[in-house]
């Protein structure tokens, strides 16, 4: 399972002062960690061009049912794997992803490119929930973590 | 830390200059917002106190001890174990109050001793439960989730704008 590593100042064109830059990165890996985790709780995709998440099927919701009553397609069953998904700080990097053992991560890639341990993507099932190369996040969460970072432009 | 305030004027120096009125309007929209997101947020499982995350899940059950929410589920056969949303008759939930207190001033929190018991239970983790704190203590240097401090700058741009079109 990869995770998302991308760069928010340069992505987003900020100039931050290098005595503020750490501090920036850290609130904007908060800001990133709870808004990806607050579309997830509303059945949401938080990658760019991905709406809401593909329903499950009849079996998995009843199942799904004696353990949460969310009806939403919240990937959320035991919680074990949102619990691990975190943002890091890296360099000038933030990296998104799910950070486990292999059940997890299994989990994770399974949602994440709808491929439920099969070899290949079951056609309508990706909840994409991390971006892979070449995707983005919504524009409305990089918006506010453009505000965030702001606040930290001037020394 | 059943109730709190949130002091606007770190806020307001995008609008310092501009009328009482966009500022009225700003701290309504604030604090009807903040109300909807707190609540939205803990519904989901996620603390509106930056940082936080989401709240730590409830300890299983076992052979010799039933543990919540398996312990009230003859009274709410609905509870479940997921999302941890501090949920159960809904009453604490429904004692959030957020109101602006002057211009520059919201204030949020548990007014009722129903809820001030219920919110100092989850933020010091009675009876050997997780601690699930949900109103910042801003004198312990906690804050409110990014994510609402974001929608809050957000209120007062929006107030910023309307206030410029009706000047033009």
């Amino acid at each position: 399972m990869k995770t998302y590593k991308f760069d928010p100042l340069k992505e987003l064109n900020i100039d931050i002062p290098k005595s503020n830059r750490k501090e920036a990165l850290e609130a904007a890996a908060t800001y990133l960690k709870e808004a990806v985790l607050d579309y997830i709780g509303e059945g949401k995709s938080p990658v760019s061009g991905f709406g809401k998440f593909p329903g499950y099927t009849k079996e998995y919701k009843s199942e799904k049912g004696a353990s949460s009553s969310s009806s939403a397609v919240n990937l959320e069953l035991s919680g074990e794997m949102l619990d691990a998904l975190s943002v890091k700080v890296t360099g000038s990097k933030l990296e998104l992803g799910v950070f486990g053992g292999d059940e997890l991560l299994g989990k994770a890639e399974g949602n994440n490119l709808g491929t439920y341990g099969q070899p290949n993507p079951i056609p309508g099932k990706v909840r994409r929930f991390i971006p892979l190369d070449g995707e983005n996040l919504k524009r409305d969460i990089l918006r506010n973590m453009k505000t965030i970072l702001e606040e930290y432009g001037e020394d | 830390m059943a109730k709190t305030k949130i002091d606007l004027r770190q806020f307001n120096i995008l609008i310092e200059n501009a009328s009482k009125r966009a500022r009225l309007n700003a701290s309504r929209s604030i604090a009807s917002s903040l109300k909807n997101k707190i609540l939205s947020l803990i519904s989901k499982g996620i603390s509106p106190i930056e940082g936080n995350g989401r709240f730590k899940s409830y300890k299983p059950s076992t052979k010799k001890r039933k543990r919540y929410p398996d312990t009230v589920k003859s009274d709410f056969p609905d509870k479940r174990r997921r999302p941890v949303n501090l949920e159960l008759s809904g009453k604490f939930l429904r004692a959030l109050k957020v109101f602006p207190k002057s211009l520059n001033i919201i204030t949020f929190g548990f007014f009722s001793e129903y809820g001030e018991t219920l919110e100092l239970g989850h933020r010091e983790g009675a009876n050997t439960q997780a601690k699930r704190p949900i109103i910042p203590d801003f004198s312990k240097g906690e804050a409110l989730a990014k994510s609402i401090q974001a929608d809050i700058l957000k209120s007062l741009k929006q107030a910023m704008e309307n206030e410029l079109k009706r000047s033009r």
